[in-house]
C-alpha cells in the first residue's frame, strides 16, 4: 500500500469528482493518468454512460417533479453520488456555485431542476453559449428580475450581476456599462406561468419580446451600436478581466482555497502563473471548457502534492463523497431525502445558495454546527459494516491473519482514497488503537465482527480528524 | 368540447378527469395503479412523496368523483407500503397491492381493512425485488413482474410460488425490468416490457406469442411503456410512459391510435380549489394551458368492461377517463 | 442584579391562518368570507367583546388574562410574495427588498456578545440553521435532541464513545501553527465539544413537576427550559413548529397544531414559573404570512397580514396594532393588508426588552410598540 499513482488518483477524483472507492482507484489507475483524465472530460468520446434519469422518473416521482423543495435538493444531491460521470456533475455544481440561483426566491424546484439539467448538459461545452443559455434560462430570468427589465422602465439586476458575477468581477466596468448590459437584455422574458395548482408545476418558458425591447444605439465597454442581447455578452467575453476571473474561479473550485469572492479585486491570486496559465488556455481555445479542464488537470499545478488535500470539503462533496465510497445507494431505494438535507444542514441547500454571491466557501464551510454534522456523518456511514464500500474495506484488511496498530491505521487511510494525516494525529490514532492490541481476523463469526467493529471505530476516527475535512 | 379519435370502426373520447395535487384527501400524489371495483368504484394507488408522505389507496365514485376512503398508509408495518408498484382486485373485490420497497404483497378488504401481506426479498424462486406489475389469471392464481430480477412469477392468492419464467434480456421471452401486466379473456398475459420498450404477448405457460411496438417514438412504436391493459374485444392498451401517450394496438398487433390526453377541463376537485382563488383563476387565464391537458408519465391503464379507458398520470396527480366505442358508424349524412 | 432578558422565537412556520387564530367574532363578514374553514360561532375562547381565540388555544388564554400576552395585529410588510420561503427569509434577514444572507437573531447575538465569549448565547432547537441565526463568525448551537448532543454520538457504546470523544479532544487540541485554516478547524472542534459539554449539564441538572407532552414542540420547548435553567448564559432560542400550511383540511390540521403548541407553551411557562425562571423571558410567535381570507373549500392557501405573540411576565398585554379591514376593497388581492412592519415588532424587543440598538439589527428604524412593561 502507498502507492503513489493511487495517491494522485485519489487526488485526480476527489477534485474531479466525489472521491472513488479503493477498487476504483486501482482499476483507474491501472489505466493511466491521463486516459482517466480523458474519461472524465470525455464521456461521450470514452463510451461512459449517462445517468439514467428513467430510473430516476421510475423510482423517484416525487423527486423527478418535487413540489417540496427539499425533494429538489434530494434530486440534485442524488445525481452527485449516483452518476457515472463525476466531472459532469461537478462542473454541474460549480456553475451552480458559480451562477447562483435559489429556490428561495424561484420558488419552483423543478424549474430549478430545469436550471441545473441546463448546467449537466452544457456545463463542459462553451463558456459564451453557456452565459447565453443562462441569460434565457428562466429561474435565472425570475431570480434576478429581467421579467421585470422593460423598455420604458429598465431593471439592472440581471444586467449588474451578469458582470459583476458572472463574468468580468467587480471593478472592470462603469455603472453606465450595467446599465447599457441592462437595457440590451430588456424583452428578455418569460411567458405567464402555468399554476402550480390544481394539478402539477410545469416549466417556465422564456420568450424574446421585440415590442419591449430598447433597441436604440448603445455604449458598452467602448463599443457603440445597437446591442442586444447576445452582443453584450460577445463582448464581456472578449474582455481579459473575463477569462481571469473565471480562471480563478476554476482555480478555486478545483485546485486551492482561494479567500473569498469579493475579496478578487484587492487580492492577488494565490498562484497568480497558474490563473494566468488557465486564462490563456480559455482564451485561446474561444472558451471551450474541455479544453480547459484538460489542460487543468493535466498540469503540474494541479498534480502537485502541495495542493492535495489544500481544499476544504464543500459539504455536497462531504455527503456524495460519502455515500459513494461505502457504496449505497447502488440500486434505487427510499430515503434519498435525509441525503439531501444532510448537505442542508452541513450548511449547503443545494439548488438553494443563500444569495446571487453563492456559498461562501473553504474555512467558511465550517462553524461548530456544521462541523459536528460533518463529523457524525461520515462516521455514522462509516459504522455500518453492511455497506459494501465498507465491507470491501475490512475484507481487505482481514486478507492478513493479524494487524499491528500501524497496519490498522495506514491501511485505514489508505483504503479511504490515500488519506493524509499530519504525523501528530497518526500518533493519536495509533496510540487509540493500541490500547486494545493487535487486531486479529480471527475465524468464527464473532471474532470476524469483533475485528470489523475495530476497523470500523479507526475509520470512524478518521472521519472525525480536521484532516479529513480537507479534500 | 369532448375529443374523438376514430379508427377501424371505433371511436375513442376523452369524458373526464379526476383528481388533482395537494395532501388532502380529495387528490392524488403521484397515482401509479389502478383497479375497478363495483358500483362505479375506482381504487387508485398513490405513491405519495418521501417528504409530505401520502402513499395511500384512493376510493373514489368514477362518475360523480365522490370520494369515500384512503386505504393504507406510509410505512413498512401492517397495512402500510411505501412504494406502490402495482394494483389489482380479486373476485370479492379484495385489493392486492405490490410494495416494491418491501418486496411484497399487501392485501386489504374493500373497505380499507387490512388483510394481510406476503412476500420475501431475494432472487430464488419466490422471492421478489422490487415487484411491480400484479394481475389475476384465469384460475384465480396471481402474476407478479418481479422486476429487478427481469421475470414474471406467479402465486397463488395467499403467497404459494407456482411458476416464474422468463430472464433478463431482449430475445422473446426475455425482459429488462418488467413492469404493468394485463391478462386477456383466453389467459395469455401480456407484459409492459419497460426497458425493451416493447409488450410482450405470452401464452398462460409463458410462451412468446407475439411483440407489440418498438423502441422510438414513431406513433406506432413505444418508449419505456410501465403498463398495458386488454379489453374485452382483444384491443391493446399500453402506457407508452416515456413518450406521454397511449398507444393502441389491435389484437394482431395493428396500430389504432395515439391518446396525448385532453383534459382541457377541471376535475370535481379542483374546481373547488380554482374557485376559491379568484388569483388563481386569473393566472389559468393568462397562461397557455397546453401542457396541463397532455399525458405527462401515464403509468397505470386500466379499461374495463364498459369500455372506460382509465390512465393514471403519475406526474398530473390525476386519472384521465376515456370512453370507446366499440361500434363506431361514421354516418354519411347529407348536410 | 436583574437577570439578564432572554428571548425565545418560536416560529409558526408554513402561514399560519390569522383569522382562525383571533376569530374576529362580531365581523359578520368573517363568516361571509370563511364557509367551511371557520370557527362555529360560540367555540371561540373569548378574548373581549371583539376577539376570540382558536377552540384549542385555550390553555394560554390565561397569559392574556393576566396581562402578559401581547397580540400584535396585522404584522407584515409590503408587497408580500406570498411564498414561503422568500417570506421566511424577509422574515429572518429583515431585507424585504433583496436576498439578504444575514439573521437578525444573528446579528444581535454579536452584538450581545461581540468577542464570543459564550459560544451558547444562541441556542437553536432543530435540524441545522435557521437563516435568523446565521452570521459568519457567529457560533450558534443547533440542537435536534439535547439529551443526545454532541460529537460522534452514533457510537452507542458508551464507554467506547467516552474513549473515541477523548481522542477527538487531543487530535483537536495542540499544534498551533499548522495554518490558518487547520488551527481554525481546531477551535471550531474545541468549541463544538465545549458547548457539547456544557449543554449535557443542562438535562442533568434539571428537574421540574411539569410533565411535557411527547410532541416534537413540546419537547422542543422542555430543552429550552432546561438550558435556560441552567443558566449557561443562552439569550436568544429559536424553535419552530410546522406546517401551518394548511390549504386542505384545515380544520382538523390547525386544530392540531393549536393544540400541540398551546399545551406546549402553556407548560413552558409553568415550568420556568415554578422554577423562578420566568421573569426574564418573552416568548415571541410569528409566521411568515397569514392566510386567504377566503377559503377554498377545505383550508386556505396563502396571504400576507398576519398575527404575531408577545408572551411572558415583562410584556404589557393589550391588543397592538389594528386588525386589518376585512371589507372587500380593502384587501389586498384577497388578503388581510399588513398594517404594521415585523421590523419595528423586532426593534421594540431588541430595544425595550433585550437593551439593544435596533438600527443596524433591523436595517432602519421602524414604529414601535409598547408591548414591554415599563
Amino acid at each position: 500500500m502507498g502507492n503513489k499513482d493511487i495517491a494522485l488518483m485519489a487526488h485526480l477524483m476527489r477534485r474531479a469528482g466525489f472521491g472513488a472507492s479503493y477498487d476504483e482507484l486501482e482499476a483507474r489507475a491501472a489505466k493511466g493518468y491521463e486516459a482517466t483524465v480523458e474519461e472524465l472530460v470525455d464521456p461521450d468520446a470514452n463510451g461512459v454512460p449517462e445517468y439514467d434519469e428513467l430510473t430516476l422518473a421510475r423510482y423517484f416521482p416525487d423527486m423527478e417533479v418535487p413540489s417540496a423543495p427539499a425533494m429538489g435538493t434530494a434530486n440534485f444531491m442524488y445525481h452527485l453520488y449516483t452518476t457515472p460521470r463525476p466531472l459532469v456533475e461537478k462542473m454541474t455544481l460549480f456553475w451552480h456555485m458559480v451562477f447562483a440561483t435559489g429556490n428561495s426566491k424561484v420558488d419552483n424546484p423543478p424549474e430549478m431542476l430545469q436550471q441545473i439539467q441546463m448546467f449537466r448538459d452544457h456545463g463542459m461545452g462553451n463558456y459564451k453559449e453557456l452565459l447565453v443559455r443562462l441569460s434565457k434560462d428562466p429561474s435565472m430570468i425570475f431570480w434576478l428580475d429581467n421579467n421585470e427589465n422593460h423598455k420604458q422602465a429598465p431593471n439592472e439586476n440581471w444586467g449588474r450581476e451578469l458582470l459583476e458575477l458572472f463574468s468580468m468581477g467587480q471593478g472592470n466596468y462603469t455603472e453606465d456599462d450595467v446599465k447599457m448590459a441592462a437595457r440590451a437584455f430588456t424583452g428578455w422574458t418569460i411567458l405567464p406561468k402555468i399554476p402550480r395548482t390544481p394539478y402539477q408545476r410545469h416549466h417556465w418558458k422564456f420568450i424574446y419580446k421585440a415590442e419591449d425591447h430598447d433597441h436604440s444605439e448603445k455604449t458598452f465597454l467602448g463599443h457603440t451600436g445597437r446591442f442586444n442581447g447576445e452582443d453584450i455578452i460577445d463582448i464581456v467575453v472578449e474582455q481579459p478581466a473575463t477569462a481571469n476571473f473565471m480562471a480563478r474561479h476554476l482555480y478555486n473550485f478545483f485546485v486551492a482555497d482561494e479567500v473569498q469572492v469579493p475579496s478578487w479585486l484587492d487580492v492577488p491570486p494565490k498562484d497568480p502563473e497558474a490563473v494566468e496559465a488557465i486564462a490563456k488556455v480559455f482564451v485561446e481555445s474561444e472558451f471551450d471548457i474541455k479544453t480547459t479542464l484538460r489542460f487543468i488537470l493535466n498540469s503540474d499545478f494541479f498534480k502537485d502534492e502541495s495542493v492535495w488535500f489544500a481544499k476544504v470539503k464543500n459539504p455536497a462533496e462531504v455527503v456524495a463523497g460519502t455515500i459513494r465510497l461505502v457504496g449505497d445507494f447502488q440500486e434505487p431505494r427510499p430515503g434519498v431525502l435525509p441525503m439531501g438535507l444532510e448537505g442542508t444542514y452541513q450548511g449547503q441547500d443545494l439548488i438553494n445558495p443563500p444569495s446571487v454571491e453563492g456559498w461562501h466557501t473553504g474555512r467558511e464551510w465550517i462553524d461548530t454546527g456544521s462541523l459536528v454534522r460533518r463529523v457524525n456523518f461520515v462516521a455514522d456511514s462509516f459504522s455500518n459494516a453492511d455497506m459494501p464500500g465498507i465491507k470491501s474495506i475490512i475484507n481487505r484488511l482481514g486478507a492478513s491473519e493479524t494487524l499491528s496498530p500501524e497496519e490498522v491505521v495506514d491501511g485505514c487511510l489508505e483504503l479511504l482514497g490515500a488519506v493524509q494525516i499530519n504525523d501528530e494525529t497518526r500518533e493519536q490514532l495509533l496510540t487509540h488503537v493500541r490500547a486494545s492490541g493487535d487486531l486479529s481476523r480471527g475465524s468464527t463469526e464473532e471474532e470476524t465482527q469483533a475485528f470489523g467493529k475495530r476497523v470500523t471505530e479507526v475509520l470512524q476516527l478518521i472521519a472525525a480528524t480536521r484532516e479529513y475535512q480537507f479534500g | 368540447m369532448p375529443v374523438t379519435q376514430i379508427a377501424t370502426g371505433r371511436a375513442f373520447s376523452y369524458r373526464d378527469n379526476i383528481g388533482q395535487i395537494g395532501t388532502s384527501a380529495t387528490s392524488l400524489r403521484h397515482p401509479v395503479g389502478l383497479a375497478r371495483g363495483a358500483n362505479d368504484v375506482l381504487y387508485v394507488a398513490n405513491w405519495g412523496t418521501e417528504s409530505q408522505g401520502g402513499a395511500r389507496i384512493t376510493k373514489c365514485v368514477m362518475g360523480t368523483q365522490e370520494w369515500l376512503a384512503d386505504i393504507g398508509r406510509p410505512g413498512s408495518g401492517d397495512g402500510e407500503f411505501l412504494w406502490p408498484g402495482g394494483l389489482t382486485t380479486d373476485l370479492d373485490e379484495n385489493l392486492y397491492l405490490t410494495d416494491q420497497a418491501g418486496s411484497k404483497v399487501v392485501i386489504f378488504d374493500k373497505e380499507g381493512g387490512f388483510i394481510g401481506k406476503w412476500g420475501e426479498e431475494g432472487s430464488g424462486p419466490g422471492q421478489m425485488m422490487r415487484p411491480s406489475g400484479i394481475v389475476f389469471d384465469s384460475e384465480e392464481n396471481l402474476l407478479i413482474s418481479d422486476t429487478r430480477n427481469h421475470r414474471i412469477q406467479k402465486f397463488t392468492k395467499d403467497g404459494q410460488f407456482l411458476d416464474a419464467f422468463g430472464s433478463r434480456g431482449d430475445g422473446p421471452g426475455e425482459f429488462d425490468l418488467p413492469w404493468g401486466l394485463a391478462v386477456d379473456g383466453d389467459g395469455n398475459i401480456y407484459v409492459a416490457d419497460w426497458g425493451n420498450s416493447r409488450v410482450q404477448k405470452l401464452s398462460v405457460s409463458g410462451l412468446h406469442l407475439q411483440s407489440f411496438g418498438e423502441a422510438g417514438q414513431d406513433q406506432v412504436e413505444l418508449n419505456h411503456p410501465s403498463d398495458v391493459s386488454v379489453d374485452k374485444d382483444g384491443d391493446v392498451f399500453v402506457a407508452d410512459w416515456a413518450n406521454n401517450r397511449v398507444v393502441i394496438y389491435q389484437s394482431d398487433g395493428t396500430f389504432l391510435v395515439n391518446l396525448v390526453g385532453d383534459a382541457t377541463n377541471l376535475s370535481k376537485w379542483a374546481q373547488a380549489k380554482v374557485a376559491a382563488n379568484p388569483d388563481l383563476a386569473k393566472a389559468r387565464a393568462r397562461a397557455d394551458l397546453e401542457p396541463e391537458w397532455r399525458l405527462w408519465h401515464p403509468q397505470a391503464i386500466l379499461v374495463d368492461d364498459e369500455y372506460n379507458i382509465i390512465i393514471a398520470e403519475a406526474q398530473h396527480m390525476r386519472v384521465q377517463i376515456y370512453q370507446k366505442d366499440p361500434d363506431y358508424f361514421e354516418a354519411q349524412f347529407t348536410l | 442584579m436583574a437577570k439578564d432578558p432572554v428571548l425565545v422565537i418560536f416560529q409558526l412556520t408554513g402561514g399560519n391562518d390569522y383569522l382562525n387564530t383571533i376569530v374576529p367574532r362580531q365581523n359578520p363578514l368573517y363568516r361571509d368570507y370563511r364557509k367551511l374553514v371557520v370557527i362555529p360561532e360560540g367555540e371561540e375562547v373569548p378574548i373581549d367583546d371583539d376577539y376570540g381565540f382558536h377552540p384549542e388555544m385555550a390553555p394560554i388564554k390565561q397569559f392574556w388574562d393576566e396581562g402578559k400576552m401581547a397580540l400584535i395585529h396585522g404584522i407584515g410588510y409590503d408587497n408580500s410574495p406570498r411564498s414561503h420561503f422568500r417570506s421566511m427569509d424577509i422574515w429572518h434577514t429583515c431585507e424585504p427588498d433583496k436576498v439578504g444572507t444575514e439573521g437578525w437573531v444573528g446579528r444581535s447575538i454579536q452584538a450581545v456578545d461581540p468577542d464570543k465569549e459564550n459560544v451558547l448565547t444562541g441556542v437553536n432547537f432543530g435540524q441545522g440553521l435557521p437563516r435568523a441565526m446565521a452570521l459568519p463568525g457567529v457560533p450558534v448551537a443547533s440542537v435536534s435532541d439535547i439529551e443526545n448532543y454532541g460529537v460522534l454520538t452514533g457510537i452507542t457504546d458508551e464507554e467506547q464513545r467516552m474513549r473515541a470523544l477523548d481522542r477527538f479532544q487531543r487530535i483537536y487540541s495542540p499544534a498551533i501553527g499548522r495554518g490558518p485554516v487547520m488551527d481554525y478547524l481546531g477551535q471550531t472542534g474545541l468549541d463544538a465539544l465545549k458547548g457539547a459539554d456544557i449543554l449535557k449539564t443542562a438535562p442533568e441538572m434539571y428537574s421540574s413537576s411539569v410533565e411535557y407532552a411527547a410532541t416534537p414542540i413540546a419537547q422542543k420547548l422542555r430543552g429550552i427550559s432546561m438550558v435556560h435553567q441552567a443558566n449557561l448564559g443562552t439569550r436568544f432560542f429559536y424553535t419552530q413548529h410546522a406546517s401551518f400550511d394548511t390549504h386542505a383540511s384545515q380544520m382538523a390540521g390547525h386544530e392540531q397544531l393549536w393544540k400541540d403548541s398551546a399545551a406546549a407553551i402553556s407548560d413552558f411557562f409553568a415550568d420556568l414559573r415554578a422554577n423562578d425562571a420566568a421573569e426574564n423571558v418573552v416568548l415571541i410567535m410569528f409566521s411568515e404570512f397569514g392566510r386567504r381570507v377566503r377559503d377554498n373549500g377545505s383550508g386556505t392557501d396563502h396571504g400576507a397580514g398576519g398575527i404575531a405573540f408577545a408572551i411572558g411576565d415583562p410584556v404589557a398585554g393589550g391588543h397592538y396594532s389594528e386588525y386589518p379591514s376585512m371589507d372587500e376593497k380593502d384587501l389586498q388581492e384577497g388578503d388581510l393588508a399588513p398594517n404594521y412592519d415585523f421590523r419595528g415588532f423586532y426593534s421594540t424587543l431588541l430595544e425595550q426588552f433585550m437593551g439593544l440598538d435596533p438600527t443596524e439589527i433591523v436595517g432602519g428604524t421602524f414604529e414601535q410598540l409598547d408591548f414591554i412593561a415599563k
